[in-house]
């Protein structure tokens, strides 16, 4: 089942994992991607105005999109929306400053938007299977 | 370059030229199927806005290149695989919405109350299912935002009495682009925790988990559980809402028409994204009672009736709070189809010519004059529900051929009736629509 986070952003996660790569090898790149994506994530995550909040609030399936990309490629243990929500605006004040990044900080920024990425994409899935779900698809309890 | 040269230098590549190559293929059959005639335009509109995604996918793959990091290529691969995946069932939707099985007298109807239901433009596709079961596709489709694709089962294509289905099928699109599942979502959220919360106990003892109820918000594993308790209920009130949709539009005959499809059920064990069916019967009855409807007689909840699947203690519990939550909140939906309903009329309005619409019927004339689609659906269920008092076919001994025949007369007097409901509303201000 889709969350609402849009096709949008995806894309946009993409592309700056793409420009970040570029950078990284010391290609010309295009900056703009940064603050594109930046803004686009502030806006979804609402983690500028109101941090926790919007993490409660928002959809709990996006939040849960952001969850399991942050366990994906961190190191660290996440227990709480709290962590969830100072990972993602962590990522954000990096894109901010994407110009004073290291490379390390670049290539985890790339791995978050690769990360991110495939898991929107997994969340778009075909339509009719999605309607014909079986329980399996649809109980997932993990435990 | 030859394959193995572009395997040694960069993996994703090969992926690239892949994906580039079905990409392709698929632009090809699109250009085939825009050879071919199709008799409304919604139709031929969505080929051509499908052809350019896909230019864009071809536009996105062509930005990279042989320097590229091969997980960022591949990531690119996903993404068009994810959409040749996506678009095909639509295009095999397509395809079929030019089959002369489809009653095109059908069409008109249902565009006319897609528009005043979403207010905005909008795209119809209507086409046959080899899958019994109408359905709409729902989240399709940010590429596409304005169109509706709904199908009809193919054994039911020229059965009109099942119009009022189409009016569920509309619900999920007010439900998911109109706002109606963004205004009602922090509502069932705060439902899903409360049920939680007060299930505490046997929440603990079936997950064997001991932990404070109030960090059910904020602790990620306890999310994960109840987040799928969230998922479910947000797709068992949805279909209600559509339910409730289809009453408003269509009244008793959406009623029957949902009978006639599915009780007592469709054979499968319950989806656990649906209401259980005798539930599902429960809050229609309900939503029709409070709509007005006095006179349900050709609706029996009785008739409905599902085996519940076999789950693990678990899972079982996750259901049960999604079905708890959604028959604490399935009331609220009434109020939602009230904001939501767009310009749409309910059935009430066209309920005072439904006796002329069955008198003419009776006799075997079309109606001069049809203003109410449900008015004229729900005039023809009178019929069908009380075919042995219909005296016509005399001349057939056999009762059953007999019924057969009756049958076969009120749908095509409906479809002739459609007709002039598309001639006097073509008259009224819709001349060029289609």
């Amino acid at each position: 089942m889709t969350s609402a986070l849009p096709d949008s952003l995806a894309l946009l996660s993409l592309q700056l994992a793409l420009q970040i790569d570029r950078r990284l090898q010391r290609r010309p790149f295009d900056r703009t991607v940064f603050s594109k994506f930046g803004r686009e994530l502030s806006q979804v995550s609402g983690i500028k105005t109101a941090p926790r909040a919007a993490f409660l609030t928002s959809d709990p399936m996006a939040a849960e999109v952001f969850s399991e990309v942050i366990e994906e490629i961190s190191n660290t243990t996440l227990t709480t929306i709290d962590d969830v929500a100072a990972h993602t605006g962590s990522i954000v004040e990096n894109i901010e400053r994407a110009d004073s990044l290291s490379d390390d900080e670049l290539s985890k920024l790339k791995a978050f938007c690769l990360a991110f990425h495939k898991s929107m994409m997994a969340q778009q899935l075909p339509v009719p299977y999605d309607r014909e779900n079986s329980l399996d698809n649809e109980l997932r309890f993990i435990g | 370059m030859t394959g193995r040269t572009l395997l040694t230098t960069n993996y994703g590549l090969l992926d690239r030229e892949f994906c580039i190559q079905k990409i392709n293929e698929l632009i090809g059959v699109i250009n085939r199927l825009l050879d071919g005639d199709y008799p409304h335009v919604d139709s031929r509109s969505a080929l051509e806005q499908i052809v350019k995604v896909f230019e864009e996918d071809l536009a996105l793959l062509d930005s990279v290149d042989a320097a590229d990091d091969p997980n960022v290529i591949l990531e690119y691969c996903r993404r068009a695989n994810i959409n040749i995946v996506k678009f095909h069932p639509f295009l095999g939707m397509l395809i079929r919405s030019s089959n002369l099985r489809n009653a095109f007298e059908i069409y008109f109807p249902l565009k006319v109350i897609s528009l005043d239901v979403i207010e905005s433009e909008v795209c119809v596709v209507l086409s046959s299912e080899w899958l019994f079961s109408p359905y709409t596709y729902p989240t399709a489709l940010q590429e596409l935002p304005e169109f509706i694709f709904i199908g009809v089962p193919a054994s039911e294509c020229q059965n009109p009495l099942i119009i009022p289905l189409a009016g569920h099928e509309l619900g999920h699109v007010v439900w998911r682009r109109r706002g109606a599942q963004q205004a009602f979502e922090t509502t069932i959220r705060a439902e899903v925790i409360s049920k939680y919360q007060k299930s505490w106990d046997r929440f603990k003892k079936t997950f064997g988990i001991d932990t404070d109820p109030n960090r059910l918000d904020s602790d990620l594993f306890l999310r994960r559980i109840w987040l799928q308790s969230y998922r479910l209920a947000l797709r068992q009130l949805e279909e209600v809402f559509c339910d409730y949709i289809g009453i408003f539009l269509f009244g008793s005959a959406f009623l029957y028409s949902f009978r006639y499809l599915v009780a007592p059920s469709l054979g499968q064990y319950r989806l656990v994204n649906y209401p259980s069916l005798p539930s599902r019967a429960r809050y229609m009855e309900h939503a029709a009672q409070s709509f007005g409807l006095r006179d349900i007689d050709g609706f029996d909840i009785r008739s409905f009736s599902e085996k519940e699947p076999a789950l693990s203690p678990n899972d079982r519990f996750i259901l049960e709070m999604a079905d708890a939550v959604t028959e604490a909140l399935s009331p609220e939906l009434l109020n939602l189809v009230n904001r939501f309903h767009g310009k749409a009329d309910s059935f009430a309005l066209g309920s005072t010519d439904e006796q002329r619409i069955r008198d003419s019927l009776r006799m075997l004339v079309p109606p001069c004059q049809v203003r109410s689609v449900s008015a004229l659906v729900n005039a023809a269920w009178q019929i069908r529900l009380s075919l042995s008092d219909w005296d016509i076919q005399r001349g057939t001994s056999d009762e059953r051929l007999r019924a057969q025949e009756k049958r076969r007369i009120l749908r095509d007097l409906t479809l002739k009736s459609f007709e002039i409901f598309e001639f006097n509303k073509r008259l009224e201000k819709h001349a060029t629509q289609c």
